[in-house]
């Protein structure tokens, strides 16, 4: 088991824009998530229905999009690769599950539950945030809940998943060691923003 | 700055991408080949005016290697294609 805990730089703060009244956009981390990293071959109908027996729902073969179950996401990163998330304390048993499901099938199975955090940015000012860190469109006609994407934000890699229809909120996954910067990089943009 | 389309991801910002240069160099057989055919595969490139076939790299995104054919005069790309197949547009020489 790898660490999953909160990031030490941010654990409990919460940034926000200071306009009286409600803010623009707040972020805070959201801890707690258990993250794998499954690969396999889409036209294995082997590992796909195996796959999917153990998550609840079909791996997505769309590109950038989620497909949900339960309490587990998996996302769409490549076409012989998603990342699966669920609460942490399901991820060793999920882990487990998938292993035995796809012993005998062409697959990677990898925990990444100490390799991302997850910060969560959400109201009426979130896209203009992004906006001003990534190329990437984050308009809800182009990039709305059951999509995600890898993009870059201010030079880190990171992935954007939509998550709310009726208010402005994403999930930004950001690799540990990008996580402060990025932090600081989202505090100073606010500034801008009040 | 470009905006090119990833075969799987769709158009996406220069930023995301890495260039690998031109695409379609085999490498010859170490065994046969002599120094001067490896010296070509190693150092010499085409350096067309024109439609150019060239590898891109989506980093930031899925990851996955794909060929373009872009006019090096102005910087449009004509076809994004997979990695094996040939350019769908006929490339300057």
């Amino acid at each position: 088991m790898t660490e999953a805990e909160t990031h030490p730089a941010f654990a409990g703060a919460v940034l926000a824009t200071r306009t009286p009244g409600q803010p623009g956009v707040s972020v805070a981390e959201r801890s707690g998530i258990g993250t794998i990293n499954l690969r396999g071959q889409p036209d294995n109908t082997g590992f796909m229905e195996a796959a999917a027996a153990v998550l609840g729902n079909a791996l997505p073969t769309t590109p950038n999009t989620v497909a949900f179950a339960d309490d587990i996401e998996s996302l769409w990163l490549a076409p012989t690769e998603w990342l699966v998330r669920c609460d942490l304390d399901q991820q060793a048993r999920l882990e487990q599950e998938l292993e035995d499901a796809l012993a005998d099938q062409f697959t990677a199975i990898n925990d990444l539950s100490g390799y991302y955090t997850t910060l969560t940015i959400i109201g009426r000012n979130a896209a203009e945030l992004l906006a001003r860190g990534t190329p990437l469109d984050v308009h809800p006609r182009v990039f709305a809940p059951g999509q995600c994407a890898q993009t870059v934000f201010a030079h880190a890699g990171i992935i954007l998943m939509p998550r709310m229809a009726e208010t402005s909120c994403f999930d930004m996954l950001v690799r540990r060691s990008f996580a402060d910067y990025v932090w600081r990089w989202l505090d100073d943009a606010m500034r801008c923003l009040d | 700055m470009l905006e090119i389309k990833c075969p799987w991801c769709g158009p996406r910002d220069e930023s995301e991408f890495a260039y690998g240069g031109e695409a379609h160099i085999n490498r010859p057989d170490p065994e046969t080949s002599d120094d001067l055919a490896w010296a070509h595969y190693l150092y010499f490139r085409d350096n067309v005016q024109g439609l150019h076939a060239e590898r891109w790299n989506h980093a930031y995104g899925c990851r996955r290697w794909f060929n373009a054919v872009r006019d090096t005069v102005n910087y449009r790309f004509h076809a994004v294609y997979e990695i094996g197949e040939d350019p769908p547009v006929e490339v300057a020489k």
